[in-house]
């Protein structure tokens, strides 16, 4: 049975989209059939952090107004076969997004794919409402910092309150995704530790991904992580998030880098 | 005296960040996340209340909380001892208003949410009347 999740989480630059990138790709790794949708009419990035930029020509308001087909919308990645997307439209207006439309989508990708992830747009705005609105299960992506966690609160309110499931008097799953986590850090007292973070929002956790260079790499050569790089601590990490979310139990580790015997004996200067 | 404590460290700021999150979320937990369904529920309660003492809206104390398997309403109001009324009657009155949250309560069941958490100072020149109803348990 398809899954509608939305990765979510009120504040901008926290890692949604890179998430679902991750997310997206590691669960067709694992052969999946996945579509992930673009909500962030306007401001797409999603097309660009899977280097699909120049394959898009119909988008999700042309489908939503009936002017594209969803299949003449959906873009198959090129390295993974079940990997497809739904990118935003950029030109238009975010209002051009309605309800009725976007339940018709889900509705037509809940027939073919056994994943459905809606990227959703910062804030809590209409795109943001719009991707949560439908979903089943919901990852909350939360640096540990006081910004970031104040406002994934808020979006926890509003996915217990004004999602479909919610107002059914169903409820929606919730995952706690901990992303540029620094274990040193946090030891050391500098930054907020998973146990803080979690106890402030009393959400479970779905998986810790720790600060890394390898994040940018990825974006920088259009790939999610766990394709570009799946060895990497971020790609390791995403893939047990992954599996966390298909029913897995996976120990909690927090992935490092696999430092080389010559990187351990000289640290490069940060 | 150490070496290490002629250079001294600087303090983690980390539990500084938690201490002052758990302060801003209890209070915005409780503007925000006051659904509709409590603050209807607290005026229904306050207008059947009224017929017979007298009781201010900051007397109700109205709480939801909701977990995957078991949700609570716990209903508190505040009576003070200088009402008109006597309790016995407030009881009988009282008893419609607790059936009326029971059946409430019970279709709540199964909704899942966290806890919110926040408390209502209790003065001593006040009696409170505690309700608190525990739906049936759900799958």
């Amino acid at each position: 049975m398809a899954k509608v999740l939305v990765v979510t989480s009120g504040k901008g630059g926290v890692g949604k989209t890179t998430s679902t990138a991750a997310l997206g790709a590691a669960l067709a790794q694992a052969g999946q059939k996945v579509a992930v949708i673009d909500f962030d009419v306007g401001l797409r990035n999603l097309d660009l952090v899977m280097g699909a930029e120049r394959r898009v020509v119909f988008d999700l308001i042309n489908v939503v107004q009936g002017m594209a087909k969803l299949s003449q919308a959906l873009i198959r990645d090129k390295r993974l076969e079940t990997l497809w997307l739904l990118p935003a439209s950029q030109t238009r207006d975010k209002d051009a997004l309605t309800e009725i439309g976007v339940a018709g989508v889900i509705k037509e990708l809940r027939k073919t794919f056994d994943w459905i992830i809606c990227d959703s747009p910062a804030g809590i705005e209409r795109g943001a409402t719009l991707a949560m609105r439908f979903a089943d299960a919901a990852v909350i992506v939360t640096n540990p910092e006081v910004s970031s966690v104040r406002d994934s609160d808020r979006i926890i309110g509003l996915l217990d309150s004004k999602t479909e499931k919610a107002e059914k008097g169903e409820q929606i799953e919730k995952h706690m995704l901990i992303t540029r986590y620094d274990p040193q850090r946090a030891k050391r007292g500098e930054m907020l530790n998973i146990e803080d973070v979690l106890d402030i929002l009393s959400t479970p956790l779905l998986g810790i991904i720790p600060e890394s260079q390898e994040v940018l790499r990825a974006s920088n050569l259009g790939s999610p992580v766990t394709l570009c790089n799946a060895a990497s601590a971020p790609a390791r990490a995403y893939l047990d998030a992954a599996r966390r979310l298909r029913g897995g139990v996976v120990p909690m580790n927090i992935h490092g880098e696999r430092k080389r015997l010559f990187g351990k004996l000289f640290r490069r200067a940060a | 005296m150490t070496l290490f404590s002629l250079f001294p460290r600087r303090q983690g700021s980390a539990p500084r960040a938690r201490e002052r999150l758990q302060i801003l979320l209890s209070h915005e937990r409780s503007i925000c996340g006051k659904s509709d369904l409590i603050s209807v529920l607290q005026e229904e309660i306050l207008t059947a209340l009224g017929k017979h003492i007298i009781v201010s809206q900051d007397h109700i104390t109205i709480r939801l909380d909701r977990g995957p398997t078991l949700s609570t309403l716990d209903i508190e109001v505040l009576i003070p001892h200088s009402s008109p009324m006597p309790v016995s009657s407030v009881d009988r009155d009282f008893g419609k208003t607790l059936r009326m949250a029971h059946s409430i309560a019970e279709s709540l069941g199964g909704m899942a949410s966290r806890t919110s958490r926040y408390c209502t100072p209790v003065s001593p020149d006040v009696a409170p009347l505690r309700a608190k109803c525990t739906p049936r348990e759900s799958g």
